[in-house]
């Protein structure tokens, strides 16, 4: 993402045919469609700022089925900052007098995706206007180029065949139709250079293989990668690069500055595979997978970073409703936990198959559908609604429930069923009121009453020594949010 | 849009519950607070009387800490009080009512020893934010 800008080169005119024709508007080039970009660059990376000053800025908009263009942006910190997160990938552009600029040839592409396009744009700070439109006003038909992948459709390797082809394909560059399996948690680190690093692995899988790692190591992929639903969401990748993993024995694909993924593309060959997830889901093939992965994918070690209630709030404030969960640690009370009073609050049935909670009055699964109308085909697990209490306030409304409730109550949704009242009642108070460890995810939304959506993913009395010092200490390892 | 709501949602739940842990004195002191914010606390203490049996199920006793000295209340309504052994340290969580001198609990156990050691650290976190709460409190 770091070519050069020095010696302007002249504004050329509109790219012939490449782009839309822009409309000359009081001497200006304005590129006058909504445009959607499909991917984008981080902010900022290793090689994104030359000496100490100057920042860069990339991604790649499409405003039609064929055409699509590369968009770089260099500029003091500040400018780069708040043009990057004016938009997301899918967000509507409108570019007001870019540079447009030749591309020059394989060095271009080696770092950026490979457009049809002869030309890249250029914005700079002075010149060009970049601006956002919300989904509303966001014309139809680019709407659905978000579902239209860049390459041709049926140019993709299946699981299986990069499995079967193994290590003669390390290294390769190619495009992938998958489903997603499991999105595991972002994880953090500093780099032996003190940067500040994360990955987030995806497990995929289609008709040929089950369980396929693709790794994301920068955060707007990450963030992408969030977005999706295990065994709903498909995806097209396009110019990921495949490794053989010498460690793991496997194959693995990793986003690089040249993908582009377009989620549940509406393609012939992605339709195969939302009939062949669905049918899985039915079969309840997935489920002992899924149950694995689960709980592979979070592992509570890797979560480190500890909050007070009122630090997650302001956190959550700062975010500006960014999607990605938080994940931490809280040392606080269950101040709200109500088991012993109307069993049904807090017992919920879900689907066998999929372990989705199903609807209470049909008594059937939203994702399965139809097959699960039986009530043979569900089972009872907690579904608890507590509040966290610290000593700078409440968080309301956090879920506990399936595995982890049982894990927090010592005792199985079928036996507590069993209990009689007053030893459902002694059975809240070991935790309620108690000085607890708590680690939670939280996911905004503006949907949820409280503003938050958290969940709880353990809980256990803590260790008041352990408690104590990391309150005092405040050693919040605190590292990319 | 979506955001503003959202964070509209947070602030109107910025007085939130606050589970305070403290001594009694402090407790007294961050009492007069309640009437800004909901606070709910944790003493640690010594049984320092018998416990006995008062109207409506409840359950009177003494809880000191250096010369402070603090009549408690529990009221046995979905379970009874453990039995308590005098001298030794209990966890008493409730609130204090200022104007009956009573400290009404809702939770009651002895006190475990890393607790016992540990607690004055937790009234000094506490401290630390309530000051500051309440220092935000007044400028606004």
């Amino acid at each position: 993402m770091a070519q050069g800008v020095g010696g302007h080169t002249e504004a050329v005119g509109p790219a012939q045919g490449q782009v839309r024709t822009p409309d000359k508007k009081n001497g200006l080039f304005q590129f006058n469609t909504g445009l959607c970009c499909p991917f984008r660059s981080a902010p900022k990376s290793c090689s994104s700022y030359i000496g100490s000053e100057r920042y860069t800025f990339s991604f790649t908009i499409r405003d039609s089925p064929t055409y699509f263009i590369n968009v770089n942006s260099w500029g003091r910190e500040e400018y780069i900052r708040s043009l990057s997160e004016s938009f997301r990938v899918g967000d509507c552009v409108t570019i007001e007098n870019p540079l447009v600029q030749s591309k020059e040839g394989e060095k271009e592409e080696k770092f950026n995706p490979v457009t049809p396009s002869c030309y890249k744009l250029l914005i700079s700070e002075n010149h060009s206007v970049v601006k956002t439109s919300s989904c509303y006003e966001m014309d139809t038909k680019l709407l659905s180029l978000l579902h239209l992948p860049v390459k041709d459709p049926q140019d993709y390797y299946s699981l299986g065949d990069i499995t079967a082809n193994g290590q003669s394909l390390d290294g390769r560059i190619l495009n992938v139709l998958a489903a997603v399996m499991s999105v595991g948690e972002p994880k953090y680190f500093i780099t032996s250079d003190k940067r500040k690093g994360q990955r987030c692995e995806v497990k995929l899988y289609d008709e040929t293989e089950m369980s396929f790692p693709i790794i994301c190591w920068d955060n707007e992929s990450i963030q992408l990668a969030q977005s999706w639903i295990p065994r709903e969401t498909v995806i097209f990748a396009s110019d990921v690069r495949v490794n053989f993993d010498k460690f793991r024995n496997c194959m693995t694909a990793t986003v690089i500055s040249k993908t582009i993924i377009t989620t549940n593309p509406e393609t012939a060959e992605a339709n195969v595979l939302f009939s062949f997830i669905r049918e899985s889901a039915q079969s309840g093939a997935l489920h002992d997978k899924m149950e694995e992965q689960s709980k592979e994918s979070i592992n509570l070690e890797t979560i480190v970073d500890v909050y007070t209630v009122k630090q997650l709030k302001e956190k959550a404030l700062q975010s500006d409703g960014k999607p990605e969960p938080v994940f931490g640690i809280i040392y606080g009370y269950i101040s709200m936990l109500d088991i012993d009073d109307n069993v049904s609050k807090v017992i919920r049935n879900r689907c066998s198959v999929c372990r989705f909670v199903v609807n209470e009055m049909s008594n059937t699964c939203t994702f399965c559908g139809d097959i699960s109308s039986d009530s043979k085909s569900t089972f009872v697990s907690f579904d608890i609604l507590v509040d966290l209490t610290d000593h700078t306030g409440t968080l309301y409304s956090c879920y506990l429930s399936d595995c982890i409730a049982e894990e927090t109550l010592g005792c199985t949704v079928q036996e507590f069923l069993t209990l009689p009242e007053d030893k459902r009642t002694a059975l809240k108070w070991q935790l309620l009121l108690e000085r607890s460890k708590i680690y939670f995810k939280i996911t905004l939304s503006s949907n949820w009453r409280t503003g938050l959506k958290a969940n709880i993913l353990s809980c256990k009395l803590a260790n008041p020594i352990e408690a104590s010092q990391s309150l005092l200490g405040k050693r919040l390892h605190h590292v990319a949010w | 849009q979506d955001i503003s709501l959202f964070q509209l949602k947070l602030k109107e739940k910025r007085n939130s519950l606050r589970i305070i842990s403290a001594v009694i004195e402090s407790m007294k002191h961050w009492s007069q607070y309640t009437y800004k914010t909901p606070l709910l606390f944790e003493v640690l203490g010594t049984l320092d009387s018998a416990v006995t049996s008062g109207a409506y199920g409840a359950k009177n006793f003494l809880l000191r800490d250096g010369k402070e000295s603090l009549p408690c209340v529990f009221y046995e309504i979905d379970r009874e009080l453990p039995r308590l052994i005098r001298g030794r340290v209990l966890r008493c969580m409730g609130n204090y009512d200022t104007k009956r001198n009573i400290f009404k609990c809702v939770s009651v156990r002895p006190a475990t020893i890393p607790e016992q050691n540990t607690f004055q650290e937790f009234v000094k976190i506490a401290d630390v934010e309530m000051t500051a709460y309440v220092k935000t409190m007044n400028e606004i």
